[in-house]
């Protein structure tokens, strides 16, 4: 800089530069900060509150010892059973978008109704169930938390399949169909299996999502203080328990439910993790 | 060349490959096919009009008895079957505007860092964590927000926050107040950490789509880094920054767990104040719908959730339209 | 117009063949005679229409709306373009090869098997023989009988591309239509291709898309030349590049054009 003279210019773009990288660098210290404490208050005191009874024992009521076992199994059951539901609709969806809909009014209709539905807040997919299933049975229960999970499971899963599909190069489509396969055999053998690690990465982040999920079961499954796996019945599941266990004043239930927070943020890493996994070992 | 058609000999071809069997049955089943899978695109339609006329049937009793007026209307009063949807109205719009004001600067800034300042090694690690945290349960956020975060805030943020803010015009109205740590700002903020990681996570992947040549070029003429973030990489992606913010506001507006812990739940209007507790419709139907008294309680309470429906609907057609807009302004800088 | 020599069959006839994609006209008024056996390339300066002919034999452009064919196309004395033909049927007397290795993704032997199994209910020692007959004719047994199951994906470009004839010949059709089959490829790959054609020549009827003059020059009986969607010239091999009949051919052929 010797050769040039001292410029207000040069001075300011300089000084522009240097804020911009310092608020940068701010930024990101800020995002970690927050969520590096949060994931710390829940591994320590998730951590603190595990133990064997917890895989054992009922939810307890206010003042006595317990567990979560209960919950953890009804949470099994609802996910479980709504990734069954949920999984081929939203994947026979997706193909129907992206090989018989790329262009076309039904499709882009549906493709736009599926976003709205992805969009959708989950405590409004709990409002519907329950004014269609709930209202129509009379009592909460189990099964109604299933449909209102399996209904946030469907879009997501729509919404990749339908991505992963586009991805797949025509050629391939072209040399199915040049060896005279039908429509129907090329998408299930070969363009469905090309896209085949995109779409269980899709499927475990939808599982991944609904595990977490508290507020579409708050007026579905409602919960259970004690054993049921009565589909009929209402049913426990793991974030209406910490969501019941964390607003009440007791010590105890405090406790159980950060054991809770615990084995629901391990497992939501997990499935995450194992997505990511799935992806990176075979791309389209 | 000009050989008839007829004169074609097919005699000396090589052995004919078996006939096909079936074939009627492959033209079935592609027939059959499309119609399953269209079957299977058409309930996910049906699906969403049915939560759409099932918030209309439920509210319709609400809506009937209100009228209008539901929705300017402040006062929450189950016993005497009096209600209007403002004051959670108010609480969800606040608190996400809080929100936004918080997470869009970070995530730019985290976006800026993750594509164009930190070192190689550290972009994948960092990117992946902040994909990782976008995928926390908000009940966690929640949890955490009303145990840990609310306390410490109430007892070192608020107090010098009220001092720093409270004298200046007009948004000193907004820091006035006790502090008493649950209310409409502490929500606002619980909501901004869980949303960063959504908008900065886009928005990194769309500062990462900018070819490399249009930066180098802007490079080449001296620009600094600020310069070409700002003057080349944000206007080639501005369509994915507007997405990501939509969907992070998108996520704000419907969120229930993390803002049922925290915003106070209380149905009345007390003034302007973000320390003031309030309401959100989320957190209105978390709280009372189950133990809803009477019909037109729970009537009212679907209204409300029909409400924060339509705004998410109108924010999400909002943002598509944009996007579609900007697409096609922004198609000739490709 | 080409020499008629008596023991010459036609296997695929253009007859005042159009082609439009939407409002443009891109095949203008083609009539064409295929040979059965021999091989025959189509070469003309890009965009020329000489990839759009090639895939109007297996109606590869009934995929897309918008595509359309007029006129007469026959292969084996049978009207192709007839609304009632069984397209399943058709791809499978005419095989096709891309412009780039389309390995399905699934192991080798489920590549050659794939299109077999489509027509053809075959018991596993019979399928046995046609993967392994199939991947000799392609010249490619001897580097993959060891590793049937693994991804038709691990193999390089050139095997990859030898898959692909192997899976389309696997199916025995009695056309092989080869899209610029070697435009991805190095050149040793190429040449292996290009031996490949010539030892499948006879077998089946092969028909070459190229921009590669030397190529067509080498492995081609017959050879027609294009221009923005007109059949200029079309005669045997030797003839177009020795002693073409129209300037235009001539001078393509000695690169003064294209």
């Amino acid at each position: 800089m010797k050769s040039t003279k001292f410029s207000w210019l040069a001075w300011r773009r300089r000084l522009l530069n240097y804020t911009a990288t310092g608020l940068s660098l701010l930024a990101m210290a800020f995002g970690l900060f927050w969520l590096l404490w949060i994931l710390w208050t829940t591994l320590s005191l998730g951590v603190s509150g595990l133990s064997f009874s917890l895989f054992t024992q009922m939810t307890p009521p206010p003042g006595s010892e317990g567990g979560l076992a209960n919950a953890i199994v009804g949470s099994l059951i609802m996910v479980g059973l709504a990734t069954l539901i949920g999984t081929p609709i939203g994947i026979f969806s997706g193909i129907y978008l992206a090989e018989f809909a790329q262009r076309g009014w039904l499709g882009e209709v549906i493709r736009f109704m599926n976003d709205v539905l992805l969009s959708a807040p989950s405590i409004i997919i709990g409002l519907f169930i329950y004014a269609v299933y709930v209202t129509y049975r009379g009592h909460f229960s189990g099964a109604a938390g299933v449909l209102a999970l399996a209904l946030i499971v469907i879009p997501v899963v729509v919404r990749t399949t339908e991505n992963m599909l586009r991805l797949v190069p025509s050629s391939l489509r072209e040399a199915a169909f040049a060896l005279g396969a039908p429509r129907w055999h090329m998408i299930m053998y070969v363009t469905l299996r090309a896209s085949l690690a995109g779409v269980m990465t899709g499927i475990l982040l939808a599982v991944a999502r609904i595990a977490g999920e508290t507020a579409p079961l708050l007026f579905t499954a409602l919960s259970n203080q004690y054993w049921s796996t009565n589909l009929d019945k209402p049913m426990a599941s793991l974030p209406v328990v910490i969501f019941k266990f964390a607003m009440s004043p007791f010590e105890d239930w405090n406790r159980l439910a950060w054991a809770g927070v615990f084995l629901i943020v391990v497992t939501v890493l997990a499935l995450n993790i194992a997505a990511r996994a799935f992806f990176g070992r075979k791309t389209v | 060349m000009q050989k008839m058609p007829s004169s074609i000999t097919s005699s000396s071809l090589p052995p004919p490959s078996p006939p096909t069997r079936g074939r009627r049955r492959l033209a079935w089943g592609d027939m059959l096919f499309h119609r399953l899978t269209q079957g299977f695109a058409v309930l996910t339609l049906l699906l969403l009009s049915g939560i759409i006329v099932s918030l209309i049937w439920g509210a319709w009793p609400a809506i009937r008895e209100f009228g209008v007026s539901f929705l300017w209307k402040a006062e929450w009063n189950p016993p005497m079957n009096r209600f209007g949807a403002l004051i959670p109205v108010y609480g969800t719009l606040v608190t996400s505007a809080v929100a936004l004001v918080i997470a869009v600067p970070v995530s730019f800034g985290i976006a800026f860092f993750l594509t164009e300042l930190a070192p190689g090694w550290m972009r994948k690690p960092l990117g992946i964590a902040v994909e990782l945290l976008a995928g926390i349960p908000s009940i966690v956020y929640g949890m955490w927000g009303l145990l840990v975060f609310v306390p410490i805030f109430s007892e070192y943020i608020q107090p010098p926050l009220a001092k720093a803010l409270g004298p200046l015009p007009i948004i000193g109205a907004l820091f006035s107040g006790p502090p008493l740590g649950i209310g409409i700002l502490a929500a606002g903020i619980v909501l901004a950490i869980m949303i960063i990681p959504f908008i900065a996570s886009v928005m990194r992947d769309v500062f990462e789509i900018t070819p490399a040549i249009l930066k180098e070029s802007s490079y080449a003429l001296g620009s600094t880094r600020q310069e070409v973030i700002w003057n080349v990489v944000l206007p080639y992606t501005r369509v994915g920054v507007v997405g990501g913010i939509m969907l992070g506001l998108g996520r704000a507006l419907g969120e229930t767990m993390a803002v049922t812990f925290l915003i106070g739940n209380i149905n009345s209007f007390q003034g302007f104040s973000l320390f003031l507790p309030g309401n959100s419709i989320a957190s209105a139907l978390a709280n009372e719908f189950t133990e809803a008294s009477g019909e037109l309680h729970t009537s009212a309470l679907i209204e409300l959730g029909l409400i924060l429906f339509l705004i998410t609907f109108v924010v999400l057609s909002l943002s598509k339209l944009l996007l579609m807009r900007l697409a096609k302004s922004g198609g000739t800088q490709t | 117009m080409p020499t008629q020599e008596p023991k010459l069959t036609t296997q695929i006839r253009f007859q005042d063949f159009n082609f439009y994609y939407g409002a443009f006209h891109a095949l203008k008024n083609i009539q064409l005679d295929i040979y059965q056996g021999l091989v025959t390339a189509f070469i003309g300066p890009s965009g020329c229409g000489k990839s759009t002919l090639l895939r109007t034999i297996n109606r590869m452009y009934s995929l897309y709306p918008g595509q359309r064919a007029e006129g007469h196309l026959f292969i084996d004395d049978e009207d192709a373009l007839a609304n009632d033909v069984d397209l399943n049927d058709l791809r499978k007397r005419v095989g096709m090869v891309f412009q780039k290795p389309t390995p399905f993704p699934m192991s080798i032997y489920d590549n050659i098997a794939y299109g077999v199994r489509l027509h053809e209910r075959l018991s596993r020692g019979e399928m046995d023989a046609r993967v392994e007959w199939a991947l000799k004719k392609a010249a490619l047994w001897d580097e993959v009988k060891t590793k049937l199951k693994q991804e038709g994906t691990s193999l390089s470009g050139g095997q990859q591309q030898r898959l692909c004839i192997a899976r389309g010949i696997a199916v025995r059709p009695r056309v092989l239509l080869l899209d610029e089959p070697t435009s991805a490829l190095d050149p040793i790959s190429t040449l292996r291709i290009e031996e490949l054609i010539s030892e499948l020549r006879g077998e089946f009827t092969i028909v070459i898309v190229t921009h590669n003059m030397q190529q067509a020059a080498r492995v081609s009986d017959y050879t027609a030349y294009m221009y923005l969607g007109e059949l200029v010239e079309y005669n045997k091999t030797d003839v177009i590049f020795v002693k073409p009949a129209k300037k235009e051919t001539e001078d393509y052929i000695t690169g003064r054009f294209g």
